[in-house]
């Protein structure tokens, strides 16, 4: 059965950017696209163990019928193959609940002024809160759509940077691009992070499908981020840590959405879709 | 590698690990304290509130008091906390029957401060609900936190409710049987002990804060033949009260629905209009419990007509309340409505017949409020057992046994679901435990797939069919159209007996001749309860699963009952 990726349509221009970005992706790895109309401006997903509610903004509540047109237009456009979800469930009246079973989840769009303004405001605590209980990685629309011929994995040794290793060789596998990998060396040397590799059973694999391995030692991260080419998709482990660590230290998806105009594949703790 | 791997939540450590059943009980004691704990803080400020209102309540202005807490509570819920409005006990009953008990952390404290605003301004709806609501989302919350499954979510968000309405009424049993009655559902070994824990630990906490009152004064009722007798006719009475509240509270909800304005203009209207009942009769404002003391003690002084007015406009000021948008439970209002009426029935029956020798009015009071409640909960247990550690004694606990039963018998059958449950009844999501729904719910469509089936083209002529046949295990062939994949039928092998014997036909039939286009076809997101429904419409033991025009595999009647069996066996496995 094909895998199929959910995004939340939204009737505003960085809205039917995402949705852009979403067919693209779905296009490329022959998945299959199923959007969901919002009927108001909440709904629920209940995961294993948590309940996360989505808020969405007014302005992504459009005339469903008018919004379907689009929505088929713009996926038609980019040839990828449609279906639109609707909601059976409701945990009250306006609360529809959406299921958690797909392989693949855009980001919902951004809330609030700050959210819209920063167009990638995208590590918000909604995101943080699907991202720690999917099972699922999530999808991070860029700016701008552009056409991605390369997936690049940051790779810094931690279990979900594994896990996103394993995302990215069966992504590129899947769309038929090259794999490339960026490491910020932190100290360590490349024997040590092939080491980890080897660990988790990815060696092999990694020898033979990783076309470059940008090996960085610069001093900080955002330089380090240079290396990225413009035309990658990036593909990153994301919250393995506890809060208080991302507190004294920073948090790395913080700067790479800043610092990155790519769309991004988010790997939460548990676990990345095995394609 | 890192020398030190944190351990991600406290469930993980081998302390808790050590035996589940302890770790529910100590969890269960912490839920019920956290719950007594949301209870007592809401009846606390409740108390002080409406202290703090009452020189103002004489005063004309006064009746937009009601509208401003209404208002303020409908922004609070959909513009702060951004969560839909109402009581929210079906909201946890359907959390309890869908999802293992999820419910939102912002919900335990959410409408403990709209119902303050609504009530506490003199709406007239009880605080019992949310702090169920509240005492349920706390259960599910710790349990999160200690990455506890679901059926153990489940029982601790039973702990919560119980704990919740033991610490708000000093009632444990109360709570206990609330919890298992009205939110799970099901009684079992497994959750009556958590939920034990639970209650005494939410009623100890109400104890230790505000001492260990009875809400209503003791007073002693000697019962005699007659009471009990005449009890039958006022559980009928409890009855119809019960569902014309009913009716009125979805009536006012439908129509305020129809309102063109924002929500909390609508909520504001409700609560004007609840403040202008409220300057004739003041006893539909707020919670009431005052007047239901009064009530219980003989000291109501209001006569026979004002009482059945009282009464009906109680139920209007709840409707109202309740309907446009207020935040609130049904708990308090059916004990004074149930008063209410049990003093009318009482004062009719002594004023049509005088030496009938009926017990103190007080008694009826007592057992109207039962009957409210089993009627409006259609939980009896609930109403004896509230009512009895509500009043602090048994001599009334016949006629409240034949009270409740009835009316709950009664109010069944105008209504067929309790208030809580009849929108969850309609939707046809409530699943209790061990029921054939609930069964099939915690199944998918996906999991029974057999994918072992070999496809046929269209084109493909009988010969080679029948080599198809030879290898294949199955009895029936899917066939799709090879170039785009698109399911287009199916073919039963019962479908080609006809021609089998002649071979004449082998190579002048092709399968799209003889193949079913019409069949019914599941979806893999299909809920199985209906998926069986449709196989038993169809008389057939199987059905071919597509998905996006593609067929995925077949779902059995075969594979179906070996999965519902081991399923009914996790579900009710330590009953």
């Amino acid at each position: 059965m094909e895998k199929r990726l959910l995004h939340i349509h939204c009737q505003t221009p960085q809205g039917l950017e995402g949705l852009r970005q979403a067919a693209y992706f779905c296009r490329r790895i022959r998945a299959l696209l199923t959007v969901y109309l919002p009927l108001s401006d909440k709904f629920l997903v209940y995961f294993e163990n948590d309940v996360v509610q989505i808020d969405l903004d007014g302005g992504c509540l459009a005339p469903v019928e008018a919004a379907r047109d689009q929505v088929e237009t713009l996926a038609s456009q980019a040839g990828a193959k449609l279906d639109f979800f609707v909601p059976r469930h409701f945990t009250s009246a306006s609360l529809p609940d959406i299921p958690a079973d797909f392989d693949f989840m855009c980001s919902p769009p951004p809330t609030g002024r700050r959210g819209r303004q920063t167009a990638r405001g995208r590590t918000g605590h909604q995101i943080q809160r699907i991202l720690r209980a999917a099972r699922y990685p999530l999808l991070v629309p860029g700016a701008f759509h552009t056409p991605w011929q390369r997936i690049l994995v940051l790779f810094g040794g931690s279990a979900n940077a594994v896990a996103a290793c394993r995302l990215g060789l069966s992504l590129a596998r899947q769309a038929r691009v090259p794999l490339e990998m960026l490491t910020q060396a932190e100290g360590g040397t490349r024997d040590e992070y092939r080491e980890k590799w080897k660990a988790a059973g990815l060696a092999g694999a990694l020898e033979d499908g990783l076309q470059q391995w940008h090996f960085s030692h610069a001093r900080r991260f955002e330089e380090s981020l240079g290396a990225v080419p413009a035309d990658a998709l990036v593909i990153m482990g994301a919250f393995d840590h506890i809060s208080i660590r991302e507190f004294f230290h920073g948090s790395k998806l913080k700067t790479v959405c800043a610092v990155l105009p790519n769309s991004l594949i988010l790997a939460g703790p548990r676990g990345a879709t095995e394609i | 590698m890192p020398i030190f791997t944190p351990r991600r939540t406290l469930a993980n450590w081998n302390f808790f690990r050590a035996d589940d059943r302890l770790l529910l009980i100590v969890i269960a004691l912490m839920v019920g304290i956290c719950s007594g704990l949301a209870a007592l803080a809401l009846n606390r400020s409740l108390a002080a509130v409406l202290t703090w209102l009452h020189p103002y309540r004489g005063q004309v202005w006064a009746f937009v008091l009601p509208g401003v807490g209404a208002a303020l509570s409908s922004l609070f819920l959909n513009k702060v906390v951004n969560e839909g409005a109402g009581h929210g006990v079906p909201e946890v009953v359907y959390a309890v029957s869908r999802h293992g008990g999820l419910l939102r952390f912002r919900s335990s404290y959410s409408r403990l401060i709209s119902s303050f605003l609504t009530i506490g301004s003199g709406g007239s709806a009880g605080p019992e609900a949310p702090v169920v609501m509240s005492g349920a989302a706390i259960g599910s919350n710790i349990a999160k936190y200690f990455s506890l499954n679901d059926r153990q979510r489940t029982t601790l968000v039973g702990c919560g409710a119980a704990g919740a309405i033991a610490s708000i009424f000093n009632a444990p049993i109360a709570g206990m049987v609330f919890a298992v009655e009205v939110i799970l559902g099901e009684w079992s070994a497994r959750n009556i002990i958590p939920i034990a824990m639970a209650a005494v630990a939410g009623t100890e906490v109400s104890r230790i804060l505000q001492g260990n009152q009875i809400a209503f004064e003791y007073r002693h009722f000697d019962i005699h033949l007659v009471d009990i007798a005449a009890s039958a006719g006022l559980a009928v009475a409890a009855a119809l009260a019960s569902v014309l509240l009913t009716r009125a509270l979805r009536a006012t909800h439908r129509l305020s629905g129809l309102l063109v304005v924002p929500a909390w203009v609508r909520a504001a209207l409700g609560g004007c209009l609840v403040g202008l009942i409220g300057l004739r009769l003041p006893v539909v404002l707020g919670e009431g419990y005052h007047a239901i003391d009064e009530m219980i003690g003989g000291h109501f002084a209001s006569g026979l007509l004002i009482a059945a007015a009282a009464a009906l406009a109680k139920v209007l000021a709840t409707a109202l309340t309740l309907g446009s948008g207020g935040s609130g439970g049904i708990f308090a209002p059916s004990l004074v409505i149930g008063s209410l009426v049990g003093l009318v029935y009482h004062r009719a029956l002594i004023w049509i017949w005088p030496a009938i020798g009926l017990v103190n009015e007080g008694c009826f009071a007592l057992l109207g409020m039962a009957g409210l409640i089993s009627g409006m909960l259609q939980a009896p247990l609930t109403g004896i057992f509230l009512i009895v550690e509500l009043t602090g004694g048994y001599e009334t606990i016949l006629p409240l046994i034949i009270v409740s039963t009835i009316a709950t018998t009664l109010s069944h059958y105008f209504e067929p679901a309790s208030y809580y449950l009849r929108d969850l009844v309609e939707r046809g999501q409530l699943l209790r435990p061990g029921t054939d729904r609930r069964v099939l719910t915690d199944m998918s469509v996906r999991e029974m797939l057999e994918t072992d089936c070999v496809g046929v083209a269209p084109e493909m002529r009988l010969r080679e069919f029948i080599e198809v046949v030879k290898r294949s295990r199955r009895n029936y062939f899917p066939v799709s159209d090879p170039r785009s994949g698109i399911f287009l039928g199916i073919v039963y092998l019962d479908d080609i007996r006809p021609y089998l014997f002649d071979p004449l036909l082998y190579d002048a039939v092709v399968v799209g001749q003889f193949m079913h286009a019409d069949v019914q076809v599941a979806s893999p997101d299909d809920d199985l309860h209906e998926v069986l429904r449709r196989m038993d419409t169809e008389r057939r033991f199987s059905m071919p699963v597509v998905f996006n025009g593609r067929f995925l595999g077949m779902i059995s009647k075969a594979t179906l009952l070996d999965r519902y069996r081991r399923e009914l066996m996790v579900q009710t496995h330590w009953r």
